[in-house]
């Protein structure tokens, strides 16, 4: 076992620790399927048109939404979450002086997080399944290949928020921008062309817009991967650069809170 | 005290007998400290600096056990963090059988491994068999032996009946074992041990410094770096001492050097007549009762030379004694004269 998986395994007996929590999370989430059910539903009519590309169902479409908008919140938290969680409990200092490599202890601190979206958008789709939700049970291995790709896409900012943490202790304002913005203008409830045009092109400045419009077209439409190409190339160029930025401002951070002596001090 | 050369050095040293476990040089670290918003407001971009190491100069042979003493605040703690690579010093060199801690930090990780001995760092709602699992992973320990390699040290820190219970419900010092017992998990060629046995109950204790002797020093030949003020660990453990103090390391040595330059050693006399004119000087020692009218009396001597001439004097002198004895020597007053002399040198 693999320091990442020993990681995983540690996260996840933690978390079974709290049964009662985790049963309570995994309703809650099959419990807002129905609400949201009855909600697309009296929308519908109105939606319509203007998701015609993008599966017809304002159900569907919804529920693909959130899924999405969890993974990318996972992306843009749960580093930073770990990283501070870390911190406040010494197990950084723990952890940062075994031999393991920095790159196995930052995917280590998220792959639990990771799984358990994972777990929660999963009964999120099957509950919208067994709802009538229109659903392209065929291209689901391209839909997680897309989906991995929105991940990678918003783990930079993660990576922003973690190495604010290590340098300043606290993330500021990253995360909440980030996710407002992508929640907001991202496509998350409604697609990108019904935002009125002066913030429009704000939308077109978010990855999660052509990550989510490759998702959907592929899960909902029945798209071939061919017809998302370019979405797909926009969103896999923003997780290029902003990845190599990211890191470099990590590093950066790191270094800085060894210099200072604050790597382990909350 | 052992001195490092003050000159430059290759990168990687070769490794071999004759490369020391730790070689510092001119260490220096200093931290900027945290202002009040008052202070921030008028001066935004002044700092004020606190010194936790400054020259420091330590040679470290393999296989040593390195005891080092000083009052709270004196940059023990922060000499740890560097040889873990957790605190990157400002200046000086530092290396590890030959590696610095700044260029190879990864290799250095692999040979020195420190005792994180704050109980928060180990996960409470785990068991303490499933938290030396998930160190034992990212120590790099090979799989097969892992499971074997725990219940080991589960056996040896005291904790192989309760080892499957949650570490929430274990107390403070079972807590501390298990926290050893993660750093011992590694097999490291340095150990670093920052008060290893505060929290323990002193049959622990002593079973713990037993182990770490005869166990880690001896049979693995780890060396070891041991904080403590705890005198029976510092003079029965360490095979030298070094004292900091202010950042500083004032002065090095075995424990028996350090008391002849420093301390003159303390002599008990159980005698009958602790008021005898030959015994002027001797301080009564409060509560010493022995059987009959024998009393104990101590007399400070710089010398075992001394020692014999003042017995000698005492025989002829007609002092009934009973016992002519050594008496232990008590570290915070090595401390004082080591601080003492240092601060006015």
């Amino acid at each position: 076992m693999s320091a990442v998986a020993a990681m995983f395994r540690a996260d996840l007996r933690t978390a079974l620790s709290y049964r009662l929590q985790m049963m309570f999370a995994v309703a809650g989430v099959l419990l807002s399927v129905v609400p949201l059910y009855f909600v697309a539903g009296a929308l519908q009519p109105v939606m319509a048109e203007s998701i015609r590309d993008q599966g017809h169902e304002y159900f569907g479409f919804l529920i693909m939404g959130m899924v999405a908008f969890l993974f990318v919140s996972g992306a843009v938290t749960a580093l930073p979450s770990a990283v501070g969680s870390a911190i406040r409990t010494g197990t950084l200092e723990a952890m940062f002086s075994t031999p393991a490599s920095l790159a196995s202890l930052l995917v280590g601190f998220v792959v639990y997080p990771f799984s358990w979206i994972g777990v929660r958008a999963s009964v999120l789709v099957v509950g919208a399944w067994t709802l009538g939700a229109d659903i392209a049970w065929s291209h689901l291995p391209t839909a997680a290949a897309i989906l991995a790709l929105i991940i990678l896409s918003h783990v930079p900012f993660g990576l922003l928020a973690a190495a604010a943490i290590l340098a300043f202790r606290t993330a500021g304002p990253l995360g909440t921008i980030v996710l407002t913005l992508s929640g907001l203008l991202g496509g998350v409830y409604y697609p990108t062309h019904v935002i009125p045009s002066w913030i429009e092109s704000l939308s077109a400045a978010l990855p999660l817009t052509y990550g989510l419009r490759a998702l959907r077209r592929v899960l909902l439409d029945g798209a071939s991967l061919g017809a998302v190409t370019s979405d797909l190339l926009i969103c896999s160029a923003y997780g290029v650069i902003l990845f190599g930025v990211a890191t470099l401002v990590f590093t950066t951070s790191l270094r800085y809170a060894r210099r200072s002596g604050t790597l382990a001090q909350y | 005290m052992t001195t490092a050369p003050a000159m430059a050095l290759p990168a990687t040293l070769e490794r071999s007998s004759t490369v020391p476990a730790i070689h510092i040089c001119s260490l220096s670290k200093r931290f900027s400290e945290p202002r009040g918003w008052r202070e921030a407001a008028r001066h935004p971009f002044r700092r004020t600096w606190v010194t936790a190491l400054q020259d420091v100069d330590l040679e470290v042979a393999r296989g040593e056990f390195f005891g080092l003493l000083g009052p709270n605040g004196a940059g023990k703690t922060t000499l740890f963090k560097v040889l873990s690579t957790l605190v990157e010093p400002d200046g000086g060199d530092v290396l590890v059988h030959g590696r610095r801690v700044t260029e190879d930090a990864a290799h250095v990780r692999r040979l020195v491994t420190p005792v994180i001995a704050d109980e928060r760092s180990l996960r409470w709602r785990l068991s303490a068999r499933e938290n030396l699992l998930l160190y034992a992973h990212l120590y790099g320990v090979s799989p097969p032996r892992i499971s074997k390699r725990i219940d080991h040290l589960l056996d040896v820190v005291g904790l192989a009946d309760t080892g499957t219970r949650m570490v929430g419900a274990f107390s403070t010092g079972m807590r501390q074992r298990l926290a050893i017992a993660r750093a011992l998990l590694a097999e490291p060629d340095v150990l670093l041990l920052d008060e290893p046995t505060r929290s323990l109950d002193p049959l622990a204790a002593k079973s713990l410094r037993t182990f770490l002797r005869e166990e880690v020093a001896t049979r693995r030949g780890t060396t070891i770096l041991l904080a403590t003020h705890l005198a029976e660990e510092a003079f029965d453990l360490c095979d030298r001492v070094g004292v900091l103090h202010k950042g500083r390391l004032l002065a090095c040595g075995t424990t028996e050097q350090l008391a002849r330059e420093f301390a003159d050693q303390p002599y008990l006399i159980w005698t009958t007549v602790p008021n005898h004119p030959a015994l002027h000087g001797a301080r009564e020692v409060t509560g010493s009762h022995g059987t009959g009218d024998w009393r104990a009396v101590e007399i400070t001597l710089s010398s075992e030379e001394q020692a014999a001439t003042k017995l000698k004097q005492l025989m002829a002198a007609g002092v009934p004694i009973a016992r002519f004895e050594k008496a232990s020597l008590q570290l915070a007053d090595l401390i004082e004269r080591v601080v003492q002399r240092g601060s006015t040198s």
